[in-house]
């Protein structure tokens, strides 16, 4: 109900995959598209809305980025931005990836451009193997494809004098 | 200090519950579609999958709207010495680093054919050509990020021993998605010119090429490149006065209109700066940039910067205006004055009339080099 969206005192209560309950503000819950149109289509009438795939840890994260950025006014932006580049900083993988898929199932644009670019950055300029190595990713080509592949690419690597 | 980062972040992974593999693919897609070519070809490398996901159209799409402007250079190898031909990428990021050789990136090619070089460029595709008017012509569409190619049929031979100056355009029509070449003959004899022929060959589904009616109205000579913006070609045409020409691609309509008089006597130059069209012109004191300010509207031509005495840069030759930079630096790539076989890229403030050269040269083969976004999406696609 749009009255009840207007009112920014009202809370909701959030529930993480391993059974613990956050208690919400409604405008730092509007951060997430999912979490608004469950409240437009008026689906909060349950007291307590259940988030089985995302875990304590994450949702506490993923608040946290809602709050800072359903409270900061747009004139704020520099300071959202820094925020938002120490939010992930020293992050471990497993949880930025935890990350990745709560702002997605919550469809929270911002957190999941952040993440993504967090990721792509750590991808970025390495060489394969290390790539594989740092996201734990197995090598699923035969020796021979691998070799096909290798030669697809091999002049985008090998440089003329 | 980065090698102890990046060892702690390997111990805290060493049994993630979750991994880069579990993230859904139109993810994986947005992360890859981040990173500069030389990251996705080593992406590729990684897994199956990985690659597969750099041929969906999905993918091909992000990256097209996260790519910078590139310049891409053919270099023809010769038989020679066996030295192969290649493209050449270079990714204009913004801001612009030019400093490291190894920021192009380079696709071999088996595309050889004596005197063959880049004609136009059309979403990240090439049209390569040795730009004959005899038998021996050759048209080729290459693809560079897909390794694709396709060498055109031979188009109808010329009548008249008088039909020569080829010129061919490359364009494509989103709201069909069909790539288009097209070939124009006018006779070479400047003072009794005869009409503009044109043949076209759309990729994919004509098996040969149809000529083209209505180019009676259309001036008989071109003296510009033909160049692609907005699902349309544009090109400069003389007959008697200066035209602006265009070619509806999906539409395969033509009209010309006349270039307005403010604009100076002599050669006129056609470029697409941010999706814009411009003209310029030069002589020794000044460069001068004109947009179409309305676009569509062929008399709104309207002077956008001048450059005063580019002879002190020690400059000549403006090959091409690239883009402009977020800071509201014009990027643009001339020939340098003192060795013919390099290029330089070079940045021009307007608040501040300052052009400033690029320590970075490019050399011999870039002179012929064409702006454009390298893509995933192929004209081949449609040839199954």
């Amino acid at each position: 109900m749009a009255s009840s969206i207007e009112n920014n005192n009202e809370k909701l209560t959030l529930k993480s995959s391993d059974g613990e309950e956050f208690l919400v503000e409604k405008h730092v819950a509007l951060q997430s598209t999912l979490l608004q149109n469950m409240l437009d289509s008026d689906c909060s009438s349950a007291d307590v809305i259940p988030l089985p795939k995302i875990d304590a840890r994450t949702l506490a994260l993923v608040l946290g980025y809602c709050k800072k950025h359903a409270d900061a006014s747009s004139s704020k932006q520099g300071e959202l931005n820094s925020f938002d580049s120490e939010f992930l900083k020293d992050m471990d993988m497993g949880a930025l990836f935890n990350l990745v898929l709560a702002a997605n199932f919550m469809e929270i644009k911002g957190l999941l451009d952040i993440a993504a670019q967090k990721i792509a950055d750590t991808i970025k300029d390495k060489p394969h193997q290390e790539v594989r190595e740092i996201f734990h990713v197995e090598n699923d080509y035969t020796p021979e494809e691998e070799a096909a592949v290798r030669e697809e690419n091999r002049w985008a690597f090998e440089g003329f004098p | 200090m980065r090698r102890s980062k990046r060892k702690a972040i390997q111990n805290t992974a060493a049994v993630p519950a979750v991994t880069i593999s579990d993230l859904p693919n139109h993810i994986t897609c947005d992360i890859l579609s981040r990173l500069s070519l030389n990251s996705i070809f080593a992406c590729k490398r990684v897994c199956k999958l990985w690659r597969d996901l750099t041929l969906e159209p999905y993918f091909a799409k992000l990256h097209l709207s996260k790519s910078p402007l590139s310049l891409i250079s053919y270099r023809r190898g010769n038989d020679i010495d066996n030295s192969p031909s290649y493209f050449e990428i270079l990714q204009l990021y913004d801001p612009l680093v030019l400093r490291r050789r190894d920021t192009t990136m380079k696709f071999r090619t088996d595309i050889y054919f004596p005197r063959i070089h880049m004609v136009a460029s059309c979403n990240g595709s090439i049209l390569l050509s040795n730009s004959s008017s005899d038998d021996d012509l050759v048209i080729v569409v290459c693809n560079p990020l897909r390794a694709q190619q396709f060498i055109l049929p031979k188009p109808p031979k010329l009548a008249l021993q008088t039909h020569k100056l080829a010129q061919l355009g490359f364009g494509h029509s989103p709201s069909t998605d069909q790539y288009k070449v097209l070939r124009f003959t006018s006779s070479n004899n400047v003072f009794k010119p005869c009409r503009l022929n044109c043949e076209i060959f759309t990729i994919g589904i004509d098996d040969e090429w149809r000529s083209m009616g209505d180019t009676e109205q259309l001036p008989a000579l071109i003296i510009s490149k033909i160049i692609f913006l907005n699902g349309a070609l544009y090109w400069i045409g003389v007959e008697n006065l200066r035209f602006i020409c265009y070619f509806d691609i999906e539409r395969e309509h033509f009209r010309s209109f006349p270039l307005p008089s403010h604009i100076g006597k002599g050669f006129v130059y056609l470029d697409v700066v941010d999706n814009g069209l411009y003209l310029h012109n030069w002589d020794s004191l000044q460069w001068r940039f004109w947009a179409m300010k309305d676009y569509g509207d062929f008399g709104s031509w309207t002077l956008e910067w001048v450059i005063e005495e580019p002879i002190i840069y020690k400059c000549k030759g403006l090959r091409r205006l690239l883009k402009t930079l977020k800071d509201g630096r014009l990027l643009m790539t001339f020939d340098d004055i003192r060795d013919a076989t390099k290029t330089i890229v070079a940045s021009y403030n307007p608040r501040t009339r300052v052009l400033k050269k690029n320590k970075y040269h490019l050399s011999g083969h870039w002179s012929g080099a064409v702006a454009d976004i390298p893509c995933f999406f192929s004209p081949m696609d449609a040839l199954k």
